[in-house]
């Protein structure tokens, strides 16, 4: 790479810019938004749900947001960043985009750190808008809840992970050029790391 | 004249096929370098390895007097390159796209905001600038793409078929922007099919075959090597043995042949001798109504050469 630094950070920026619109428009992610958002919706309309069903009425839960993120942080946010980053790059490889992008004066490594760092950005407004939106739902609906200074936290460390496991669907996407073997592959070695954990901690 | 691309013995092979076999390839500043061949002769991967897409497995290339290496940016900031049907980001909007190619060539906003409308106006795209890509046509894509390789004033532009999927009216617009673009001091190295687009436009011509150089130079030289008969076809009114006879009688003439009007004459000069045939058919007593010279054009001697090729490729094995 002898691109110089002050050409660099404009590079990089143009590579998030070129992903974080695609990433936007993607009709996948938009799906899965709304996906999630219905699914927020649910965890939140459950008491009332519960309620109209055994006429009791609503109890107050206060660990309801903190353990609606904890869920979220889990499976719903490593599958939310599988969706999103699957074709990232293998994407470009099967529409033959990646030609004109790589015949630009720009290093593959930019290429690879700025499309990592947009999904990252697109994660991070998809996370916030959830975790806001569950926390306030959750707050007005169950009353008073604990541990709400662990929700950022909760929200830091779940990007973290997020990061790790796009970080690993851009890399199987760039070797294998193909979106499908991405997922799966991610997926998998989740599945297995999830498992090997269950067996070592139990 | 100082050389743009120089490829020395270039190899590439993919996996046991060689797709380019030790291909010596020169390119001269402030000249439109036609590369032509048939199908698979190796024109493409040779691009890729010239904006350096593709690794070479061998040989040497530098183009803009750098020494081509893998993953050098640098380089290609003062290449334009245009892939063969170019595939662009469908979810990006024409405008969108140059904006951000701009970018990453390193063009502030106020070069961006002159040299983006100004070529979107050239390949004729201003009124759909805020479609999204996914929403134009195969030639507006490819018109988009010419725009592209375009951005930040390049010295050399690579086009790869460029008129591909283009109206008759798109065809010769390029052909005038490439004109355009080579009076301004722009190198264009253009790859085609279009046998005719390259005879109008470029002064070289470089002809590849299953990945070797089989000829390179103006199409004088080119034409030269081909060393094909060449014949001259005239339609004669009053055509007699006279006027055979004497047509015969031209020293640099091998064979006559006739039929109905219609007189084959083969030579064995390169050099344009219409007016001395037509001057023997005239003395004989002949009415030339047509004369057309066969074997001149880049059709023809693109097909000798190849023929020649392959007799040579046929006689080594």
């Amino acid at each position: 790479m002898t691109e110089s630094h002050k050409g660099w950070t404009g590079k990089f920026l143009a590579v998030v810019r070129y992903e974080i619109l695609w990433n936007i428009r993607k009709k996948k992610f938009l799906g899965m938004l709304i996906v999630a958002f219905a699914l927020a919706t649910l965890a939140l309309a459950g008491g009332h749900i519960a309620s109209a069903i055994t006429g009791e009425p609503v109890k107050a839960n206060p660990d309801f947001v903190i353990n609606a993120n904890v869920g979220l942080g889990g499976f719903g946010f490593f599958l939310f960043a599988i969706v999103t980053t699957m074709n990232t790059i293998s994407g470009e490889f099967e529409s033959g985009t990646i030609v004109p992008l790589l015949a630009k004066p720009i290093s593959r490594t930019t290429v690879f750190l700025g499309k990592l760092f947009a999904a990252f950005l697109t994660l991070l407004a998809t996370y916030c808008f959830l975790v806001v939106y569950m926390t306030i739902g959750g707050y007005a609906i169950y009353g008073l809840q604990n541990n709400l200074h662990l929700v950022p936290l909760s929200l830091l460390g779940a990007l973290f992970s997020t990061l790790i496991w796009i970080a690993m669907v851009l890399l199987l996407g760039t070797l294998s050029r193909s979106s499908l073997i991405a997922a799966l592959g991610a997926l998998g070695i989740w599945f297995g790391t999830t498992i090997i954990g269950s067996i070592i901690g139990a | 004249m100082e050389s743009v691309i120089e490829a020395t013995g270039l190899i590439k092979k993919y996996g046991s096929l060689v797709a380019v076999d030790k291909l010596d390839l020169n390119v001269k500043a402030d000249t439109i370098h036609g590369f032509l061949g048939p199908n698979g002769a190796g024109k493409t991967t040779t691009i890729k390895v010239l904006v350096g897409l593709l690794k070479p497995d061998g040989g040497s290339v530098s183009v803009l007097g750098q020494e081509l290496g893998w993953d050098k940016p640098d380089v290609r900031s003062r290449i334009g390159y245009m892939p063969e049907l170019p595939k662009l980001p469908k979810h990006l909007k024409g405008r969108e796209l140059l904006d951000i190619y701009g970018r990453m060539y390193g063009m502030t906003k106020e070069e961006r905001g002159k040299q983006v409308p100004k070529l979107l106006d050239m390949v004729d795209l201003r009124e759909r600038e805020n479609d999204l890509i996914g929403q134009y046509s195969k030639g507006m894509q490819q018109r988009l793409g010419l725009a592209q390789a375009l951005l930040g004033e390049p010295e050399l532009v690579i086009l790869d078929e460029p008129s591909l999927g283009l109206d008759p009216g798109g065809m010769v617009e390029v052909r005038e922007i490439m004109k355009e673009m080579a009076k301004e001091g722009v190198t264009i190295f253009l790859s085609s099919h279009l046998l005719h687009e390259v005879q109008q436009v470029c002064t070289h011509i470089t002809i590849i075959n299953k990945g070797i150089a089989v000829a390179s130079g103006t199409l004088k030289q080119i034409s030269a090597k081909a060393k094909g008969p060449l014949t001259i076809e005239a339609e004669v009114d009053k055509l007699s043995k006279a006027v055979t006879e004497k047509v015969k009688e031209l020293p640099f003439v091998t064979s006559v042949a006739e039929e109905g009007k219609k007189l084959s004459v083969e030579v064995k000069t390169r050099d344009d001798v219409r007016s001395e045939v037509s001057q023997a058919i005239t003395a004989g007593g002949g009415v030339v109504i047509s004369m057309n010279l066969k074997g001149e054009s880049l059709e023809d001697i693109f097909m000798d050469l190849l023929a020649k090729h392959k007799r040579t490729k046929e006689v080594t094995k």
